[in-house]
């Protein structure tokens, strides 16, 4: 099969090519090696979940640049949930004019029912798909042609619900004619969908062209098509967007390259959401963070604003509670934590205050590991700096991104500072504070690095919520509870930072993405 | 207007009186009724401000956050936002106390923090129980629903303004003051407006009465209500409106009377004077209505006594008739006494009736009935003719007695009924017969295209006319009339008086030349009718004597060609009892083959035309044969001949194959006798034939094509036939079994063993047939062989002794000879 997807793409690339010359083609440079997958079900990389954005739709849709706000996208409008048999059931009526793609072994055909449902179920499914967590229990069944049921034995509330089925993760809707005749592995490496752009070729290592969806429902996208460069170097894709090689960038969070392409009149930068909140877990199972004097006094020792300043102005945001409010329902602002005394403002004389009353007048040492990456080096430099002013002698050891990844969730470092994005409050405080997901020791270990165990109950009943105003009220709670425990301090979030050229126009407004890209839809285009 | 105002000023006060009444109660009661329902609702959204705060704590308890500080603050803020979201009426909110008396939370951020501590119904609240407070706050009076909440010390109070609570009320009482005056200023005018609608239509009546009473028939009174005042209004209408179209009515007739009917109307006063003069009778005496009004009637009628004299009868009081006749008219008067309006008598109403056209007309009638008589008599006389040409001279000249005319013609329209040519003619039109006119030329071609009768009666001015020298100035006037048939003109009929004649043309004679000509139309059709049945009668002649020759040539064809059938066929099929078509039938039938041995040598041998002589004498003679025999020829093949018989006659399938097979032993001993006579012609050696006879079922019919189809047979009895021919020696006739069976007793035959034959299961038994028993009976010792280098003839019957003993000597020598 991969052969004749190949042979497929020989026959067609030189028709392509001479079209190209003066067809409308936006040349995106990002920061990865190669496309690792276009199966939207397993695509997790932030690069992967771009290109299946592009192909890929679901029920319902972020608006593009404007997450977490919700329109529909195949559905024809956004449901309410209604019980049946004990069972929450949510009814989605399709479009009708929601074409799939032809793919290497189907030819084009109308969406339906069908569709939907295989794809939901596919998404469920943990042999397939990388989010089948995120689907335990619930069904998805056909009702007619283009009218589906979701089904969930346990209710569940809007705000956890609909990141399910947009256009995110398991949401994305696949083509079942073309997932069913070529395979999963094949479907990965020539992906079938029903968006604005349709999947063309790739030459590995280098390349993937898209071309414009000539049916897609939204009607044609203004532009001819879309080429994603694999260009890990960031100096590489900079000198090519400058040389006009290409049209947008993945930029860098660099003060020094913000000041250096300020100055070019040609290039735009844009720096949107969503962010990836970066937050500083501590162990309350190891001495001496156990004691929670200690854990205070690092939040009091650290200052948000010395962390921002290694970041180009407005690349970094300050973030209160480990679900950003700016982002997502259920997170604390400022002005909350403040009014709670949980913002732990910069205060070192307080910070050794609660040193000496626990004991460490004199300070103490940690060895930390870091990995080599920016966001994670820098902060962890900055951290060590900080800490030293109040007696902590931090020890870094600089390891290779993979392997600090690993010796954290082997619970190597009292002290984890760690970069994440997830797409609701649940996942963001199950993941992070429940005491199932603690490193080595939890039920199903996962990024509880601090060990926490003080919010169980909370995050579950907040799950479990089906009025989304006492959902976040508990929410809060719960972030109250553990930011009064001291067991993590959120430092903030890192915005997305492209560069485009001037008259690259997107077509939307840009402030939040959660396809972690500036999205390119059928209005994106370029100006005259 | 009096009426009005007394009803008016009797109620007003009494009105103004009752809604003063009606609002204080109202107003005193509303103010009560809403304080207990605002302190109801107050009740119960405390309540629900208690539960928010009872939730929360419940809440912290439940996953043992009231001892975290930041949780319960968290807590007790969100339960103050469930608070915010609790609506009191417009203006109404939850107010939050701590036990310091410190604001805790206010809709008002402002607020927040704010020290009630010293205020009186702090102290009130602090003091007693959960219940209605009313206080006074930042200058505005309040009614409050307290409820502590003892876990975090707090007074939570549901309260709104008095404001809002009694607002209503407030509002109310302005309304209730304007809404009694403008009900009483409402009530006032509509009670005045009642008494004036009233009072004003039987004003109206009143008016309208008096109007009637003038003779002013078109009043109308305009109908407001359905009240009886409406009713009596209605009726009123009503009876004016029949007055006024009975009146109307009246007058129409009289006037349609007056100025359509010819009559004359007048009336005279008491003094003789006329007060009336109308009728359209006056137009034709050419009078002048208005100038005689006032003048005695005799200065109008002057020249009819009769008028006058009638009019004298009515003035003495008796009514009066009379015929007069004024200028060329002639009336018939009426007169009558009549009483004018005044009562004083003498006064005469007449009436004079225009009868000229009535008298006219029945003179006219009279004279038209006299030329129809004479018409009916003499004309009868004329339409019996048959003959075309005497029925038109008898036209034209019975015409010209009719009309005293000296002139007439006839023209008739010619088969293309492209134009019309005069057939006859007499007097002046007598020379020119024949004269061609296409339509619309002349007063004949005028009739011709328009089929209507034409007059010209000033014809030397007659523009149309055709010019002629020996016409103009000659003939004064001409009538022209169609001759139809049907509708259809088919000629014209016309009549003309020269100078010599005073007469002219008038519809009267149209009218009778149209009647006659209509007549004249049926006696020429019938006449036309007898002429194309002659016409027809010849034809049909012609056309028999061309059958009578097709026969003829029919008959001589058939001849030739019944050579070439069998006369069975051929006259079943000449006579239509076979009809030809491909159709079959089986059949039993003997079938007879036969073909000259040796043939094929023989005929290389000969000219073309010597074999072609010889095949046809050959052919000749067997047919003869055969057809003596009653055969069927079914073919000829070269020298091969294919007989049957049984179809289309048959006369027994024994008989039948008895006539074959006898037809056989003619063929064969004509054979013999043909062949001293071909030898002589230079044919050596004798044609002899083979001939082959079975009797078998076939199947028989025209077989082939639609185009050509041939009576032929086929089947098994066929083939057996053939093969039969084929296995014949020369000279020899061979039957099968079937026939000999048949013909056995007859014919005598000598067995000759089995032949087998294709598509037949078993062998066939052959016979030899020698010759009939009658044959051998008369000529039995006749003795006839002949073969190569030998030939033997002998009749020993008509032997004498001698010759008989000459003859065994002969033999003997040639039995010795062949002996050795």
């Amino acid at each position: 099969m991969a052969i004749a997807a190949l042979l497929l793409m020989f026959f067609i690339t030189p028709a392509a090519n001479a079209v190209e010359n003066d067809a409308q083609i936006l040349r995106l440079g990002i920061d990865a090696a190669d496309l690792g997958t276009g199966d939207p079900h397993r695509a997790a990389s932030r690069n992967d979940r771009a290109v299946v954005d592009m192909i890929f739709n679901g029920l319902l849709r972020y608006k593009p640049g404007e997450a977490p706000q919700i329109e529909p996208d195949i559905a024809t409008s956004i449901p309410v949930p209604k019980i049946a048999d004990g069972k929450q059931v949510w009814r989605f009526e399709l479009r009708r004019d929601v074409m799939c793609h032809p793919g290497p072994r189907t030819e084009g055909y109308q969406l339906t029912a069908d569709d939907v449902v295989f794809s939901l179920m596919r998404a469920a499914d943990p042999d397939v798909s990388s989010y089948a967590g995120d689907y335990e229990g619930m069904t998805a069944s056909k009702v007619d042609d283009f009218t589906v049921d979701i089904a969930f034995d346990t209710p569940l509330s809007s705000i956890l619900f609909f990141p399910k089925v947009a256009d995110y993760a398991g949401g994305f809707i696949v083509c079942k004619k073309a997932v069913e005749s070529l395979g999963d592995e094949d479907f990965g490496a020539h992906p079938v969908g029903t968006g604005p752009f349709v999947f063309k070729d790739r030459v590995a290592g280098e390349r993937i062209r898209l071309a414009a969806n000539e049916a897609y429902f939204r009607g044609r996208p203004q532009l001819d098509g879309v080429e994603v460069r694999y260009l890990p170097d960031f100096e590489k894709r900079d000198a090519l967007l400058r040389d006009e090689e290409l049209d947008v960038i993945f930029g860098s969070e660099k003060p020094e390259w913000f000041d250096a392409i300020s100055g070019d009149e040609s290039i735009n930068v844009d720096v949107f959401g969503v962010g990836q909140v970066i937050t500083m877990h501590f162990n309350t199972a190891r001495p001496p963070l156990d004691d929670i004097r200690v854990r205070k006094a690092l939040a009091y020792a650290v200052d948000r604003d010395v962390f921002r300043s290694l970041f180009a102005q407005g690349v970094v945001e300050n973030v209160y509670s480990p679900v950003p409010a700016e982002f997502l329902p259920g997170g604390l602002s400022r002005e909350e934590a403040a009014r709670l005394q949980l913002d732990y403002p910069y205060d070192p004389a307080k910070a050794r205050e609660l040193l000496a009353e626990a004991g460490y007048e004199d300070g103490f040492k940690l060895k930390l590991v870091t990995s080599e990456r920016g966001h994670y080096l820098s902060n962890y430099e900055s951290l060590r700096d900080q800490l030293a002013k109040v007696g902590i002698e931090i020890e870094l050891e600089v390891v290779e991104h993979r392997e600090m990844h690993r010796r954290i969730r082997e619970d190597e470092n009292a002290i984890v500072i760690y970069v994440a994005w997830r797409p609701n409050a649940d996942v963001f405080l199950t993941r992070f504070f429940h005491s199932d997901s603690t490193v080595v020791t939890g039920k199903s270990p996962d990024t509880n690095f601090s060990h926490y165990d003080g919010i169980d109950k909370l995050i579950e009943i907040a799950r479990s919520a089906r009025d989304p105003a006492d959902q976040v009220r508990i929410w809060k709670q719960a972030q109250v509870k553990l930011l009064s425990d001291a067991a993590a301090l959120p430092l903030h979030y890192v915005n997305l930072v492209y560069a485009r050229r001037k008259n690259v126009d997107y077509g939307h407004p840009l402030t939040a993405a959660m396809a972690l890209y500036p999205q390119f839809t059928e209005t994106t285009r370029f100006k005259d | 207007m009096k009426i009005s105002s007394k009803i008016l000023w009797a109620t007003l006060p009494l009105l103004l009186a009752a809604f003063a009444a009606a609002s204080g109660i109202t107003y005193f009661l509303s103010r009560e009724a809403l304080r207990e329902i605002a302190e109801q609702w107050l009740e119960t959204r405390g309540q629900e401000a208690l539960q928010a705060a009872q939730n929360q704590a419940e809440f912290l308890k439940a996953y043992s956050l009231d001892t975290v500080e930041a949780s319960v603050r968290q807590a007790q803020s969100d339960a103050a936002a469930i608070m915010a979201t609790i609506e009191i009426g417009q203006e109404g909110f939850v107010l939050v106390i701590d036990g310091s008396g410190r604001i805790a939370h206010a809709p008002d951020p402002g607020l927040v923090g704010a020290d009630v501590g010293k205020e009186p119904w702090f102290a009130e609240m602090t003091s007693g129980q959960d219940g209605q407070i009313s206080y006074r706050f930042g200058g505005q009076k309040y009614l409050g629903s307290v409820h502590y909440f003892e876990p975090w010390q707090w007074y939570v109070v549901a309260t709104d303004p008095e404001s809002e609570v009694y607002g209503a009320v407030n509002r109310l009482g302005t309304y209730v003051l304007i809404l009694g005056l403008a009900g009483s200023v409402l009530i006032a005018i509509v009670l005045m407006t009642l008494t004036r609608r009233l009072t004003a239509p039987l004003a109206e009546l009143v008016q309208g009465a008096e109007r009637v009473g003038r003779g002013e028939l078109d009043t109308t009174i305009p109908v407001r209500t359905q009240d009886e005042v409406g009713m009596l209004a209605r009726s009123f209408n009503d009876m004016t409106d029949e007055l006024r179209v009975l009146y109307g009515r009246l007058e129409e007739r009289l006037t349609t009377v007056v100025s359509n009917a010819p009559i004359i109307l007048f009336a005279l006063d008491g003094n003789g004077a006329i007060t009336l003069l109308e009728g359209k009778g006056l137009d034709t005496l050419g009078l002048d209505p208005e100038g005689a009004i006032g003048r005695p009637l005799s200065g109008v009628f002057a020249s009819s006594p009769e008028i006058l004299s009638a009019a004298e009868t009515a003035r003495r009081g008796e009514t009066a008739s009379s015929v007069a006749a004024l200028h060329d008219q002639i009336f018939e008067v009426w007169c009558a006494p009549h009483a004018g309006s005044s009562g004083d008598a003498s006064g005469v109403i007449g009436v004079a009736t225009d009868v000229t056209e009535r008298v006219l007309a029945q003179e006219k009638l009279r004279r038209q009935a006299d030329y129809l008589t004479a018409l009916n008599e003499t004309t009868l006389g004329i339409i019996s003719r048959l003959d075309l040409d005497e029925l038109l001279q008898a036209i034209v000249t019975r015409a010209g007695e009719m009309l005293d005319a000296a002139h007439g013609y006839i023209y008739l329209a010619d088969e293309a009924d492209a134009a019309i040519r005069r057939r006859i003619g007499v007097g002046v039109y007598a020379e020119s017969v024949g004269y061609e006119l296409q339509p619309g030329q002349g007063v004949a071609g005028k009739v011709w295209m328009s089929g209507d009768p034409v007059v010209v009666n000033d014809y030397a001015n007659w523009p149309d006319r055709v010019p002629n020298p020996r016409h103009d100035g000659f003939i004064r006037a001409v009538i022209g009339v169609p001759l139809k048939s049907g509708t259809q003109v088919i000629g014209v009929l016309g009549m003309a008086y020269d100078e010599r004649s005073e007469r002219n043309f008038g519809e009267e004679e149209a009218s009778v030349l149209s009647r006659f000509a209509e007549l004249a139309s049926i006696s020429l059709d019938n006449a036309r009718l007898y002429a194309s049945a002659q016409a027809a009668l010849r034809k049909a002649e012609e056309a028999n004597e061309r059958v009578l020759e097709q026969n003829r040539m029919l008959e001589s064809l058939s001849t030739k060609l019944s050579k070439y059938l069998s006369p069975q066929v051929y006259s079943s099929i000449f006579t239509g009892s076979q009809s030809v078509e491909i159709s079959a039938k089986r059949k039993k039938l003997t079938v007879f083959f036969s073909d000259i041995a040796g043939f094929t040598e023989t005929a290389d041998k000969m000219e073309s035309e010597d074999l072609t002589q010889l095949l046809n004498h050959y052919l000749t003679e067997m047919s003869r044969i055969a057809l003596a025999h009653g055969a069927t020829i079914d073919k000829y093949v070269g020298d091969a001949i294919v007989i049957f018989f049984g179809d289309p006659e048959t006369r027994g399938v024994r008989e039948d194959a008895l006539a074959c097979v006898k037809m056989a032993i003619a063929m064969r001993k004509r054979m013999r006798e043909l062949a001293g006579l071909w030898r002589a012609s230079g044919i050596e050696n004798p044609l002899r034939c083979r001939i082959g006879i079975n009797t078998g079922y076939c199947t028989v019919g025209n077989f082939g094509s639609e185009d050509r189809m041939d009576y032929t047979i086929i089947g098994g009895g066929v083939n057996l036939a053939s093969r039969l021919e084929t296995s014949a020696e020369p000279g020899e006739i061979l039957i099968s079994y079937e026939t000999f069976a048949h013909v056995k007793n007859e014919i005598h035959c000598e067995e000759r063993g089995h032949i087998t034959v294709k598509g037949l299961a078993y062998p066939v038994m052959t016979y030899r047939v020698v010759d009939s028993y009658e044959a051998l009976g008369t000529s039995g010792r006749q003795l006839r062989e002949e073969m190569p280098n030998m030939r033997l003839d002998l009749d020993a019957g008509l032997m004498s002794p001698d010759q008989r003993a000459q003859a065994t000597a002969i033999l003997k020598k040639a039995l010795d000879e062949l002996s050795n």
